[in-house]
């Protein structure tokens, strides 16, 4: 019994990481560079361009508008056209990265958005183009920020993620839907949370030692 | 020789106006203040100075090119010809203060040992040997400064423009910070500008002063010229006021403007290089058998000369004689008043 439940927890926990891994890898890859898009063509001093940002900013608010479990549905075609089958962890990381890229999104916006516009003019004084403004000056400035964004991204995912169990994904919340709640199996239902804590303090301490470290 | 030739520069913003006809040189080697208060338009010059406004009208003649001409990638180019020292020094924080003064280096596409090389040089000329590996955020203002400058300088620019560069800084810091620029004017014939709304930063190193009054250039001259044709203007009495002797509450509030017997006279006098080294008040006593006082003021350098700015109390009133005296001698002569004498 006990070993079983080690082997189930054990599995799923592996699950979940995957799933979480991927997709704020994935939003991360994804979104940062939506963020740039949003805040370049929105400054008058970098692209200028805010017709081309400002859909792309509709388009982000309306993906965060559909709730996550809707969204799963919604997207059971696109899952299929890319990971080939709608079911399953793999299938689960498509829904979970569409969820994650605008929020990623709008939360490196907001730390790419507190740059001070004096650095910007430093590196455009310098003769820097504005693709040096990015490199140089948006990014690197912005990274602390960055990296407790992705950080709070990542542990929405950990909760996005127990919802994925509705289309056979698995993981640690599907677990403790299915085993603890629907089955009634305490032992299960509080192991499960317990190592969902422990996982959510892992990421969030993985997360502000490397905003520390890049910070100095 | 010429290095840079501003004629008619406007510059308009919808239906504010920024700049009116503004029209000035700047020889090599030189170091020119701007002054002005705020909202005179001494941004908008600087903008249109390092090409990140284009004015409305006129032509800035840099090095021979003209930057309102420039598409924007040329306009790249151009301005890694100039360096801008920045008021809040604008660093990089996620950079350490070597990769900070490396940055235009790395903009211009230097190779690594060549940029390691002159980084190493420039921390040497700033006198930042041992915070290379430092972050801004460890560095006191007037480090961060040097580094701004030494930023500024690196690619070699043929013109260094300062944007209030010392206004964020005490008095003790401002000071070593001018003197970096002066001597890097001096040894690397460096051309600067300086932009700022106090007197006393361009007064000392500033070999030409130009002054910008609601977007108009209203004075274009040495510190000498600036003090001479100050008087009655109220638009420049206010930029001197800083630097220039003022009559202690106390006695301007005896002071009239009739000259009774008995009192005493009371006389702004400025003295240029030349006679800032002679015995000006003895001669005043031996020749014209004055009582003198000395109210306020001294000797004042500006633009590297030695000048003289002082009130003298007088105790007799000025003769014929002495009025023809002091219009030879003196470069400023002002009669500010009398005060009552004590019974």
């Amino acid at each position: 019994m006990y070993q079983l439940i080690t082997r189930l927890i054990a599995e799923s926990t592996l699950q979940t990481v995957e799933m979480v891994a991927a997709s704020s890898l994935i939003a991360v890859i994804f979104g940062l560079p939506l963020a740039v898009l949003m805040i370049a063509t929105r400054r008058a001093d970098l692209y200028d361009l805010p017709w081309l940002g400002r859909p792309v900013g509709w388009v982000v608010d309306a993906l965060r508008a559909v709730p996550f479990i809707i969204l799963l549905v919604l997207l059971i075609p696109v899952t299929r056209f890319i990971a080939g089958t709608s079911l399953g962890t793999l299938a689960a990381i498509v829904p979970l990265s569409i969820a994650a890229i605008p929020y990623y999104a709008r939360i490196a916006e907001i730390s790419l958005q507190e740059i001070e516009p004096g650095l910007i003019e430093a590196v455009r004084v310098m003769g820097g183009t504005r693709w040096m403004v990015i490199r140089y000056v948006l990014i690197p400035e912005a990274l602390p920020g960055l990296l407790s964004g992705l950080t709070v991204t990542a542990i929405t995912l950990v909760g996005a993620s127990a919802m994925a169990g509705a289309i056979g994904a698995g993981g640690l919340g599907d677990l403790a839907i299915r085993y603890g709640y629907q089955r009634f199996n305490t032992t299960i239902m509080f192991t499960v949370v317990a190592v969902l804590i422990l996982l959510v303090g892992l990421i969030q301490g993985a997360g502000t030692l490397a905003v520390k470290a890049v910070r100095r | 020789m010429t290095l840079l030739n501003v004629s008619g520069l406007s510059c308009r913003f919808g239906s504010q106006t920024a700049l009116t006809d503004v029209s000035f040189e700047v020889e090599k080697g030189e170091i020119v203040g701007v002054i002005g208060s705020s909202g005179a338009g001494k941004s908008t010059l600087l903008r249109c100075l390092c090409a990140l406004e284009r004015p409305t009208e006129g032509r800035i003649l840099l090095d021979g090119a003209d930057l309102t001409l420039l598409t924007e990638r040329e306009l790249v180019a151009a301005r890694r010809k100039v360096g801008l020292v920045f008021q809040h020094f604008n660093l990089l924080n996620s950079r350490s203060v070597a990769a900070n003064i490396a940055l235009p280096l790395e903009i211009a596409g230097w190779s690594k040992a060549r940029i390691a090389d002159r980084v190493a040089e420039l921390l040497t000329l700033v006198g930042l040997e041992s915070h290379g590996s430092k972050r801004p955020s460890q560095l006191s203002g007037g480090q961060k400064q040097r580094v701004g400058i030494a930023r500024a300088i690196a690619n070699s620019p043929s013109l260094l423009l300062c944007d209030e560069a010392t206004s964020a800084l005490d008095p003790h810091t401002t000071a070593s910070i001018l003197e970096l620029l002066a001597d890097i004017n001096r040894t690397l014939g460096l051309t600067i500008i300086l932009i700022t709304h106090e007197m006393e930063v361009v007064r000392r190193f500033a070999h030409r002063v130009l002054v910008l009054d609601d977007g108009a250039l209203i004075e274009n001259g040495s510190m000498a010229t600036l003090l001479r044709d100050s008087r009655g203007d109220p638009r420049l009495e206010r930029l001197l006021a800083d630097i220039r002797p003022t009559l202690p509450e106390a006695i301007r509030r005896k002071m009239t403007s009739d000259p009774q017997s008995g009192a005493q006279t009371l006389v702004r006098v400025v003295l240029d290089s030349k006679a800032a080294g002679t015995p000006f008040l003895s001669r005043l006593t031996t020749r014209f058998d004055q009582e003198v006082t000395l109210v306020q003021g001294g000797s004042l350098e500006c633009g590297g000369d030695l000048m003289t700015d002082m009130i003298l109390g007088l105790s007799k009133p000025l003769s014929a004689p002495l009025s023809i005296f002091l219009d030879q001698e003196a470069h400023v002569t002002e009669v500010l008043g009398y005060v009552p004498a004590h019974h």
